[in-house]
């Protein structure tokens, strides 16, 4: 492991821009240009909406998120733990994006974009806490 | 009716932005342009506004039409498949006349 960074924010939707600030300027520092900035960003804020959203939705309102960034083999690490009820988002079904508007849901749209501008997500549940990690190479 | 929004649509931000075509959106016909020019950076957040408004908008026999969206604002709604529900446009001018 190289250089690395943590943070811990609650679990609101008034601190997700806290998350997405600390990974972009990690992610810069470690020599992410600003289009994979933009990109881990976005993916860091959908994943945490969704946790402020869905995961501590009906448990107490005062749980937490912890991200950690780090690089390993000129690839960038991000990981974002929380301890809302065990869930994988990577599981969710993919909305279509053929979808007629009036058949259109709310979400599942965020999950998505996250698949689509990192190079690798994983999801566990290792020592029953979720643990969604994002990959994206450095060049 | 043409609105502007500039800067970052997120969660943070998006609701403002619905509530913002929401008073726009009234009982009488309303044909709506957005300019998206200045808009850098849009999640998922703010594209469910923008779906919520146009079925607002349509259901009292309106339109919402969105003109110049960013690179990263167009590649986040066509992978959304919104680039064929919404109708785009190069300038709010070609929006406009478009109604």
């Amino acid at each position: 492991m190289d250089e690395h960074g943590w943070i811990t924010i609650p679990a609101r939707m008034d601190q997700v821009h806290e998350a997405c600030g600390f990974v972009a300027r990690v992610a810069a520092r470690h020599g992410m240009d600003d289009e994979g900035v933009y990109r881990c960003q976005l993916s860091v804020e959908e994943i945490c909406t969704n946790i402020v959203e869905h995961g501590y939705e009906n448990v107490e309102r005062t749980g937490k998120i912890e991200i950690w960034c780090f690089t390993h083999n000129e690839t960038f690490i991000i990981e974002v733990i929380d301890d809302a009820p065990l869930f994988n988002p990577l599981g969710l079904p993919k909305p279509d994006p053929s979808t007629p508007l009036w058949e259109r849901s709310e979400g599942g749209w965020g999950i998505q974009f996250v698949r689509r501008f990192m190079d690798r997500v994983e999801y566990s549940d290792s020592d029953s806490r979720n643990h969604f990690r994002m990959e994206k190479r450095l060049s | 009716m043409v609105l502007v929004a500039r800067g970052r649509i997120d969660s943070m931000s998006a609701a403002k932005l619905g509530q913002a075509l929401s008073e726009h959106i009234s009982g009488s016909v309303s044909h709506l342009v957005l300019d998206l020019a200045g808009v850098d950076y849009m999640s998922s957040a703010g594209l469910r506004e923008l779906v919520n408004a146009l079925k607002k908008v349509k259901r009292i026999g309106g339109d919402l039409r969105l003109s110049q969206p960013t690179r990263r604002v167009r590649e986040v709604m066509e992978m959304a498949g919104l680039d064929t529900i919404f109708l785009i446009f190069d300038t709010s001018v070609d929006a406009v006349e478009s109604y």
